[in-house]
Parts: C-alpha cells; sequence; structure tokens
C-alpha cells in the first residue's frame, strides 16, 4: 500500500527537488495527515496519539537524523569538512573540531534511537524501523546545512510532542533528547552563520508539520500504514473557510481570503498563516484574513499553514500546498 | 529571616555544571515552598515561580554584567584569546559576535521573566519577586565561566521540572523556553572551550539540586 504524502521542493541549492512518496510511515503518518484540531485548556481530544505513537513519531525522526548522519560522515572525511567553506570562514580553532562534533552528534542520535526503541517495546510496541533515505548532499557544506535544518525541526518536533505526553518518566525522557537536540541545533546554525539562538522562544511544529518536512527526506518505508486512527473532531473548531489544501499557480503572488471562517459562537476569529517548506516566499498580511503570499523562490512547491483560531483557543489548521510553475 | 537547608547528596557528576555551596539561602521564601512542594503536590504555579527564580537570577546576572564589561573587555579576554582573537587564524568570526549574541541571551532570559510573570498572574498565582544577587564576578572570563554553568544547570532545571507541570499547554511553552537554555547552553560552552553537547541525555536535576546551586548566587531574597 503506497501513500502519497506530499512533494516538497525547495529552490534553495535546489538539494531537496524531489518527490517523496512514503510506503506507508504506519500508523503515525496516516493518523497525522489532513486537518487537525485541538481544544483550549491542553486537555488531549479523544483518539489524540498515545505514548506510544508518540515515541513512534520521535524514533522516526531519529532514525532519520542517525541514518543522516551515519552516511554523511561515512561519505566525507575530514578533510572534506577542512576544505569545505564553513570551516575556511571560522578558522582551524573550529575546524579541527568538527568532524569530531559531527561524530558526537551521530553517536547521540544513534542514541536516541536505540533508547526510544527500547522503551517502544516495554510498552509493547515493535519499534518502527528505518526508512530509505534521499538527503540529496554533494558536498561538506550541503551536508552541514541538512544538518542544520533537521537539528531545528528535531527541536520544534520535541517542544510540541512533550505537550502530547501522559507517561512522566516518558516526558522527561523527551525533555533530555530536546535540549540535546536545541544543543546541535545551536552549534549547527552557529557553524552555517546563523544566531544560535535566533528566538526567546522554540516554535513547536504539529506532528503533521514535521512529517511533511521529514516527507522530503524520506524514499520508502518497509512498515505497511495499520489502521489509520482519526482523532476526534473538537466540536467547537472553528470553520476555516475559503482555503484550499492544494493550489497551481503560474503566477507568483497567491491571494487566500478566509474572511468567511467562522467561530462556534460567532465571535471573532484571529488567523495565522506560515511557511512550512519550500523556496523564499513573503506572506504579507499574515496574521489577516487575506494574506496575499508572494512566492520568491520560483518553480516549485512551497506548504504553507492556515490557522483560525477562536476567542476561547479552539483551533483548526490546513496545509496548503501551492504548486508553481511560472 | 529563614534558612533553607538543602539535604542534596554531593553531586558526582561534571563540574561544570554543579555549583558546590552549601544551600543556606537567606529569606528565600518563595524557594522555600518549591523545597516543600516536595512532600506536597506541586502544583503548575508552584513550578513556574520556581522557573521564574532562576529566570530572574540570569536576567540579572546577564543585565549585571553586559554592564560592568565592554565588547573590547570580550575581545581581550582569555577564552577570546584561546579561541583566536582578531590577529589569530580564528578571525573575528566567533570572538567579535561574542558581546551581541550575549546581549541576544539577556534579551531572552528578560523574555522568559516577562512571560512567566503574566502567565502566573494570568492563573491567578502571585509571581515571585526579584532577589538580591551576588555574582562576584572580576573579569569577563569569569562571567563567561559563570554564564556557561547557569544555562546547563538551566537545562537540567528544566528538564527535571518538564514532568511536574500538568497542563500540556505549560508544559509546552516550558518546552520551547528548555531547548532555548540548551542553545544557549551549547554556545557558552563553545566559547569557553567546552564541548557544546557533552551526553547523548541531558541531566534532569530536581528542585533541591538546582536551588542548591543557586543558592550562592543569591543574596537575599523578598519575603
Amino acid at each position: 500500500m503506497e501513500k502519497q504524502i506530499t512533494s516538497l521542493t525547495s529552490s534553495r541549492r535546489g538539494f531537496f527537488q524531489k518527490t517523496a512518496v512514503l510506503f506507508g510511515a504506519g500508523a503515525v503518518a496516516t493518523r497525522l495527515m489532513g486537518q487537525s484540531t485541538t481544544t483550549p485548556g491542553g486537555q488531549p481530544a479523544a483518539g489524540a496519539p498515545t505514548d506510544l505513537d508518540v515515541l513512534q513519531y520521535a524514533l522516526t525522526l531519529e532514525n532519520l537524523e542517525a541514518a543522516f548522519y551515519t552516511q554523511g560522515l561515512a561519505k566525507f572525511a575530514a578533510g572534506d569538512f577542512n576544505s569545505s567553506n564553513f570551516v575556511q570562514n571560522f578558522g582551524s580553532k573550529v575546524g579541527g573540531n568538527l568532524y569530531g562534533r559531527l561524530t558526537e552528534i551521530r553517536d547521540h542520535e544513534q542514541a536516541h534511537v536505540v533508547a526510544i526503541s527500547a522503551v517502544v517495546k516495554q510498552l509493547g510496541g515493535t519499534p518502527v524501523p528505518p526508512c530509505t533515505y534521499n538527503f540529496g548532499y554533494k558536498t561538506a557544506d550541503d551536508f552541514i546545512m541538512i544538518g542544520m535544518a533537521l537539528e531545528n525541526t528535531g527541536v520544534s518536533a520535541y517542544d510540541y510532542a512533550i505537550g502530547l505526553l501522559t507517561n512522566p518518566d516518558i516526558i522527561q525522557a523527551g525533555a533530555t533528547i530536546a535540549t540535546v537536540e536545541a544543543r546541535h541545533a545551536s552549534y549547527l546554525n552557529f557553524l552555517n552563520g546563523t544566531i544560535p539562538f535566533p528566538t526567546p522562544f522554540d516554535q513547536p511544529k504539529t506532528m503533521q508539520e514535521v512529517l511533511a518536512i521529514a516527507g522530503q527526506f524520506i524514499v520508502s518505508c518497509p512498515v505497511p500504514p495499520t489502521t489509520p486512527v482519526t482523532p476526534a473532531a473538537n466540536p467547537n473548531a472553528p470553520t476555516l473557510a475559503g482555503i484550499s489544501s492544494t493550489i497551481n499557480t503560474r503566477d507568483s503572488r497567491v491571494n487566500l481570503d478566509a474572511s468567511g471562517s467562522t467561530s462556534v459562537t460567532g465571535q471573532a476569529v484571529s488567523f495565522s498563516f506560515t511557511q512550512v517548506s519550500g523556496g523564499t516566499a513573503n506572506i504579507n498580511g499574515q496574521n489577516t484574513s487575506t494574506p496575499s503570499i508572494v512566492l520568491l523562490g520560483g518553480a516549485g512547491t512551497y506548504v504553507f499553514q492556515a490557522k483560525v483560531t477562536d476567542q476561547a483557543g479552539n483551533t483548526t489548521m490546513r496545509m496548503i500546498t501551492v504548486n508553481y510553475t511560472p | 529571616m529563614q534558612e533553607i537547608k538543602s539535604e542534596v547528596s554531593p553531586d558526582t557528576g561534571s563540574n561544570r555544571v554543579y555549583l558546590s555551596g552549601a544551600a543556606v539561602l537567606a529569606g528565600a521564601a518563595a524557594l522555600s515552598s518549591a523545597l516543600q512542594a516536595q512532600t506536597k503536590p506541586v502544583t503548575d504555579i508552584d513550578v513556574l515561580n520556581y522557573a521564574l527564580t532562576l529566570e530572574y537570577l540570569e536576567a540579572t546576572f546577564y543585565t549585571q554584567g553586559l554592564k560592568q564589561f565592554t565588547s573590547g573587555d570580550f575581545a581581550n579576554g582569555m577564552f577570546a584569546t584561546n579561541l583566536g582573537n582578531a590577529q589569530s587564524a580564528f578571525g573575528d568570526s566567533i570572538s567579535s559576535d561574542v558581546f551581541g549574541y550575549l546581549l541576544l541571551v539577556r534579551d531572552h532570559e528578560q523574555a522568559h521573566v516577562r512571560a512567566l510573570v503574566s502567565t502566573i498572574t494570568k492563573l491567578g498565582g502571585k509571581p515571585v519577586g526579584a532577589c538580591t544577587y551576588n555574582f562576584k564576578l572580576n573579569s569577563v572570563d569569569d562571567f563567561l565561566t559563570t554564564a556557561a554553568v547557569l544555562e546547563n544547570t538551566g537545562v537540567s532545571a528544566y528538564d527535571g521540572a518538564a514532568n511536574l507541570i500538568k497542563d500540556r499547554d505549560l508544559r509546552r511553552t516550558a518546552a520551547t523556553i528548555a531547548t532555548v537554555e540548551g542553545r544557549h547552553a551549547a554556545y557558552l560552552n563553545m566559547i569557553t572551550g567546552q564541548d557544546p553537547f557533552p551526553a547523548a541525555f541531558d541531566t534532569p536535576k530536581s528542585m533541591a539540586e538546582i536551588l542548591a546551586a543557586a543558592a550562592p548566587f543569591i543574596a537575599s531574597c523578598p519575603a
């Protein structure tokens, strides 16, 4: 059974360009695609992911990260990093450590895989096996740049998932991994010449958002999907009107109109439009009902998230895939 | 005045993270309640006030230190020289950014304080006040060493407190602060010549352990 999850590209250096077809990333992906709703007050809706689901999701990401570093460090020698642009920028004090530091990160990701797999088994689950990946890097610089994207995504994934977990021991273990991913992210941001800690609060991303990002590196996965469980809809969720999940455009400007969105109580709703992946894009009026997106990164697929929130905190989100062929 | 004695056993782990010192705090009423919380159920407001106690300490530390030292002090410090100052191969890439990055860290800690105060108030709690601190910073290298200790301690504090928070949204918000502390810790470890990510799993620490580590910096706290 085959499930087309998404097709994502990034025009940036062109190394994300491919179609990601997942041969069923299992229950996790199936369950989490599509529209999602949450209730205010932080209580899980009926049908919300169990701790086991969340661990399998974390394992999916850790498998990906571990494979990324294991493959990359097998492909590149220390010398390749020494001649990379990043090391040239920083000189020998950092450059001399770089390969060793990346080896440490690889070992950490492998340790996370081992630890999470053990807990999955304790809970009576079968740990999801690694998939086949295509990371698309050609040079050591590419590798470091993708590493940065993966680590920052990992931080956002764990920050969100910690709110889904219920078992105190698993919450604590998740937190001790999250902060290590943040350390990796900080270091890799630094190497890439980006601010190591760009904001006072990291940005949590939903499982759905993270799997959309991870999907672009996944060629196929061995585990067939199990019975999908659809999270129960929140009866108080606001409607998100006028927003399609797929938009094909020849124009670099995409105007959206969600002004017909309503809350159950009839009170005002607020909007948030953010970019999830793809080439460079500007969102003008991202907190209005009528944002205008300007696609600056050229032809390709861009993914955005639309979110409507009512005054009680009920939300409805939808992913918007924009296929731009000028 | 009130005395709190911590019953923490000596830390056997890294002395990078752990600050020794008898945990005798003068008048730390807020901290006292956090410690008593080990036998009483801990409320989310307790945990948020505990986090606020640490964020006040961090915010004050950076606010004071960055007034005391100039960007020139950082460029001439031992760590900058070890990393390679403007004259060496390492170049400006790291040393010249240090002051600016520390200003950003300061801003983050101040933002954490504001967010925690506002959340505690919104939940109907009373935010603890800032204490008076004594950081004993004789040089910019002292400052960086202490900053690294505080950030790594912050990581262990948030990792240890995450599972005490019952509300899922609050726990998620705490996680988004914890990972930022982790980013700060990695950077400061790197600047001070240490491993940015010394272990595959960070070490969670209990409130008692963290308050013992914070105690040497605290002169007095409002009742």
